[in-house]
């Protein structure tokens, strides 16, 4: 019976910890989703709400005496009068800003003879136009799209220059016993620790002389150096994984050196090789720091997020950025996600 | 000049190690050849120098009139099997036997009836379109064979191919190498460190060790004329028993004497006509080894009187564990037999069956 009630006990303390972990990772993530749909009156409500609306309940009424509308928003058990005017085109104009509402002067002309009409305040339905804040951030925050080709492009880059040369020093690392190979496996690591700032202040003077400064490419070989390093180093564990004999097979029955290596080490590491790439895009994708120093005119989209929220008092319009810097991220991990769970990724070699 | 000749074949790592000393050896075509040794005795390394796998430090290879001593492994014409099967885990079992079809350029539908043909030897069409992942240990290694027989090579070499299946599995896919180079008579040489195997296969097994091979021959002659004290110490399960004797003549017989008191040993060699040469020994010291299933118990000759200390019984034979001189003896009987611990015996040594040595060189003293 106790050692029921232990098994028990151990298991609720596991999943409050699963939980609390979930949440501390999830929660500010799912926040921000919330801000990132909300107009800046609700930015400005407190407290904040959890989940994104998308109307508002409201109502109209019209002050006889001085001969405007005031519009009320329902805020606790309440109606709060957030707009008193008498021009439609004002009023127009409040919802799109403030309330991410698109309604034209004309149908406010409606609402307006309406609520005139009665004697009392009358409720009217206002619908929000849910993905306002990321249309704004692509038409305000200048160049958008440019800048989320930059930053694709210099996530390629980065992938495909710490992969061919991570990847051919982690196979020399794996495959050949020479002097001091441990001490420049670990010395990897090292190059790992400086930040990329470090490097980026020195590499400006030469990347301006190549006549590369503000170009993805340039900030793709500040991104690789660190990443070269860490790459080496988890492709050297997975061909090490990778049993010598498989090789050693395929040359005994009549391949060359290369042909073994594309037909057989390469397809049996490429899927743990195409999973380790993540760290080389997220490094590139997430930057802003060095973008910062190394770039002028062509911003990456997260240095354009990051200049948003320098720009901004309000969250919403940085957190629709901060959102639409995220799904190439999650797009490129589901990606992976489906290598890692292939056929052979999941057997020992 | 025979179909494989390895010729003071020599090899030292960079590290300084020589694994193997000083191989010569002569393989004629379709035999099946067995290298046999503890771990570390060279075994291994001599396979894979063979296959191209493995520099040669010295010495030359001849395969079938050609020198292939530092030819790349697919020049060598060779099929290999490993011990860890090196079946590619990303190919289909199909894809894993017309891989080095294609390499070959054999055109395609030559490729599709080989792979049937080999797969229906093997027992294995079932699964040609599965995975190696999905195939149970003994299947991926009849995947490895069908592999290996397609290529129709000079040479098959096989890297202790059964260590990796559990006891039952080895006996079954045994039966079934024999079987198939019975049928296509490929010349075979086969590592292993199991003797079970090395004896139930081979044509001929060389005894190695330390980088030197100890004896070449049949079955009959590896384990009955063992020409070296470690051939007759390391063949065998339980291996044979050895004693330090001196040999001495009474009465006209050769007798072979250790110890005193109780207990001591005292062996009736035969009539000292029967051994030509003998005199120079006599006095001398040698070792004495003999195989637990030349020992009887009854009639003493041998030892007289001494206690079993442990009986092991197997179902078809008993094992008996006894103290010979401050040394364990064993002692092998057919059947069940009816012997309690504690109990005293007396030892019959079957004495055409004794082996001697050299004290020195370790070698087999010839009494003929």
């Amino acid at each position: 019976m106790s050692v029921r009630r232990g098994k028990l006990w151990s298991r609720t303390v596991f999943l409050l910890i699963l939980a609390t972990v979930a949440g501390v990772v999830l929660l500010p993530v799912f926040y921000f989703l919330t801000i990132s749909f909300a107009s800046n009156y609700e930015a400005y409500q407190f407290p904040a709400k959890i989940f994104p609306t998308f109307s508002y309940p409201a109502q109209l009424r019209y002050n006889a005496d001085k001969e405007n509308y005031t519009l009320l928003i329902k805020k606790g058990a309440d109606f709060e009068a957030v707009k008193t005017t008498s021009d439609t085109s004002d009023f127009s104009l409040y919802c799109k800003s403030q309330l991410n509402v698109l309604i034209a002067s004309s149908e406010v002309q409606a609402l307006f003879d309406k609520a005139k009409g009665a004697d009392h305040a009358i409720p009217i339905k206002l619908k929000k136009a849910f993905f306002r804040n990321y249309v704004v951030f692509f038409i305000l925050a200048e160049g958008t799209m440019r800048a989320l080709f930059n930053s694709l492009k210099a996530a390629g880059w980065t992938i495909l220059i710490s992969l061919v040369l991570g990847g051919v020093t982690g196979y020399i690392l794996a495959r050949y016993k020479f002097r001091f190979s441990n001490t420049f496996s670990t010395g990897l690591l090292v190059v790992r620790m400086f930040p990329a700032v470090a490097l980026s202040l020195p590499l400006v003077v030469y990347i301006v002389r190549m006549n590369l400064y503000d170009t993805p490419f340039a900030l793709a070989i500040v991104y690789s150096v660190p990443n070269i390093a860490l790459t080496a180093w988890i492709t050297s564990s997975i061909f090490k994984g990778i049993s010598v004999e498989l090789e050693e097979a395929a040359m005994v029955f009549g391949a060359t050196r290369l042909k073994t290596l594309l037909t057989i080490t390469f397809p049996l590491a490429f899927p743990a090789i195409v999973a380790s790439s993540l760290y080389a895009f997220l490094a590139a994708w997430n930057d802003s720091i060095t973008a910062l120093i190394m770039t002028n005119d062509n911003p990456t989209l997260a240095l354009l997020v990051y200049r948003t929220v320098g720009s901004s008092t309000i969250p919403n319009l940085p957190a629709a950025g901060a959102v639409v810097l995220l799904v190439p991220s999650l797009v490129f991990t589901f990606i992976i996600k489906n290598y890692i769970n292939q056929l052979w990724g999941n057997v020992a070699l | 000049m025979s179909y494989l000749e390895l010729n003071s074949l020599k090899k030292t790592y960079p590290n300084g190690v020589t694994a193997v000393k000083d191989i010569d050896l002569e393989i004629e075509k379709g035999e099946f050849v067995v290298l046999l040794g503890p771990s570390g005795c060279g075994k291994t390394t001599t396979l894979r120098m063979l296959a191209g796998l493995e520099e040669v430090t010295e010495g030359s290879i001849i395969l079938d009139g050609k020198d292939i001593t530092h030819l790349p492994p697919r020049q060598r014409d060779i099929s290999m099997i490993f011990q860890s099967y090196a079946v590619w885990p990303h190919m289909t079992v199909a894809e894993n036997i017309a891989y080095p079809l294609k390499l070959r350029k054999m055109d395609k539908q030559a490729i599709a009836a080989k792979v049937q043909e080999v797969a229906k030897i093997c027992k294995i069409v079932d699964y040609l379109n599965r995975y190696p992942a999905q195939l149970s240990g003994g299947q991926r290694q009849r995947v490895a064979v069908a592999r290996a027989l397609a290529v129709n090579s000079k040479l098959s070499l096989m890297d202790e191919p059964l260590s990796n299946l559990d006891a039952k599995l080895r006996v079954s896919v045994r039966t079934f190498l024999k079987e198939i180079h019975r049928n296509t008579g490929a010349t075979t040489i086969f590592v292993t460190h199991d003797q079970a195997e090395a004896m139930a296969l081979a044509d001929r097994i060389v005894v190695m060790n330390e980088g030197r091979i100890e004896q070449v021959g049949s079955t009959r002659e590896i384990y009955n004329e063992c020409e070296s004290l470690f051939t007759v110490q390391f063949m065998g399960t339980p291996p044979a028993n050895i004693q330090k004797v001196a040999l001495a003549s009474s009465q006209g017989r050769l007798v072979a004497a250790a110890g005193g008191g109780e207990g001591a040993m005292s062996l009736d060699l035969g009539d000292q006509s029967a051994f030509p040469g003998i005199e120079r020994l006599m006095g001398e010291e040698v070792f004495l080894a003999v195989r637990p299933e030349n020992i009887g118990i009854g009639e003493p000759n041998g030892i007289n009187e001494t206690s079993i200390e442990i009986v092991e019984p197997q179902g078809a034979y008993t094992i008996l564990v006894t103290n010979v001189l401050g040394g364990e003896w064993k002692i092998m009987l057919e059947g069940d037999v009816d012997i309690r611990i504690g109990q005293k015996v007396s030892l019959e040594i079957d004495p055409g069956k004794v082996m001697l040595y050299d004290t020195q060189n370790k070698k087999r003293i010839s009494l003929t």
